[in-house]
């Protein structure tokens, strides 16, 4: 049931690796379509590599008058439904973001992605306003460093981190070898070896741990919604 | 190497199905995002004009029900058709 999308009105801010990680997370246990909305297809690229799990369908979106459709057939045929997005503030985003049960707001720990973000929580709450109804989202940061992270960064997540009205997901996705890989060779970072990048281990217990996070943060919003 | 190990609780996915009940987006929640969205359209558009020769009657109530619903004349006409396509579908 979920339709979980990938936002960020900037490109370059870790929507495309964020969402194909989870996408094929989840595909280990249930189906899941990646509708790729980014008119680049670096999704629908990656897809014609070998080693795309068995569970996992990639839709390449029309355009923006399609959107809608393509999440609803979707929705109907599995129970994850993930987009990824264009990196840039337009209406296939708010249509896409008007039918989500979870947004993911990507963005580096840059002054830049962070404000894209701040652009695009402003959009969500437009869209709430057009469908009347909560649209649950939370800030994912992405790229970030595991140690030495630079005192800007700090700053800016620090600010996120600590503002009560802004949901942000504890698990960082690290700049890591294997999740650039998979664009590379395909498949999942599960389908790769030791021998082909480093630290594969931290990699998966990376993805484990924000898999984890993104499930139980729909799991609570199905709990408030029956309420 | 991992291919086989499964992280991920099954049982926790188990309330996740696919949507059986009401359409994800029910009729005019496009419209209503866009009165209301900020981001704007980034298509090319691929509009292109016709001149309809009607009885009077008919042109000015199709205005004045577009005007109704605020739907502008283009827009109209595809509401209109598809609900004849929806007719002859049924």
């Amino acid at each position: 049931m979920p339709v979980i999308t990938f936002a960020s009105s900037k490109g370059g801010s870790g929507k495309t690796t964020s969402a194909l990680l989870l996408a094929c997370e989840i595909a280990c246990a249930k189906s899941v379509t990646l509708i790729d909305a980014d008119p680049r297809k670096p999704i629908t690229t990656w897809s014609k590599l070998p080693n795309k799990p068995e569970n996992l369908t990639v839709i390449s979106n029309e355009s923006e008058k399609t959107i809608l459709d393509e999440i609803e057939q979707a929705a109907a045929r599995d129970p994850f439904v993930i987009v990824d997005l264009e990196g840039t503030a337009s209406r296939l985003t708010s249509y896409a973001i008007s039918q989500s049960d979870l947004v993911i707001v990507t963005m580096k720990e840059q002054q830049q992605d962070a404000l894209a973000a701040i652009e695009i929580i402003k959009e969500i709450h437009r869209d709430m306003q057009a469908v009347r109804r909560f649209i649950p989202y939370a800030i994912l940061f992405t790229q970030s460093k595991v140690v030495a992270k630079s005192r800007t960064a700090r700053f800016i997540s620090r600010q996120f981190r600590e503002n009560p009205q802004v949901d942000t997901f504890t698990t960082e996705i690290n700049e890591r070898d294997a999740f650039s890989s998979i664009f590379s060779v395909g498949g999942s970072i599960r389908s790769l070896t030791p021998k082909e990048v480093n630290n594969l281990e931290a990699a998966i217990n990376n993805v484990n741990e924000f898999t984890a996070e993104t499930i139980n943060k729909l799991k609570s919003n199905n709990k408030n919604e029956a309420k | 190497m991992n291919t086989e190990r499964k992280s991920l609780n099954l049982g926790e996915l188990e309330e996740f199905s696919p949507r059986t009940k009401v359409p994800l987006h029910p009729k005019g929640s496009s419209k209503a995002v866009d009165n209301l969205a900020a981001f704007p359209s980034r298509e090319r558009l691929d509009d292109a004009q016709i001149n309809i020769k009607a009885p009077n009657a008919i042109i000015s109530q199709f205005r004045q029900l577009a005007r109704k619903e605020r739907y502008r004349h283009g827009e109209f006409l595809e509401v209109l058709m598809n609900a004849y396509e929806g007719k002859h579908s049924d």
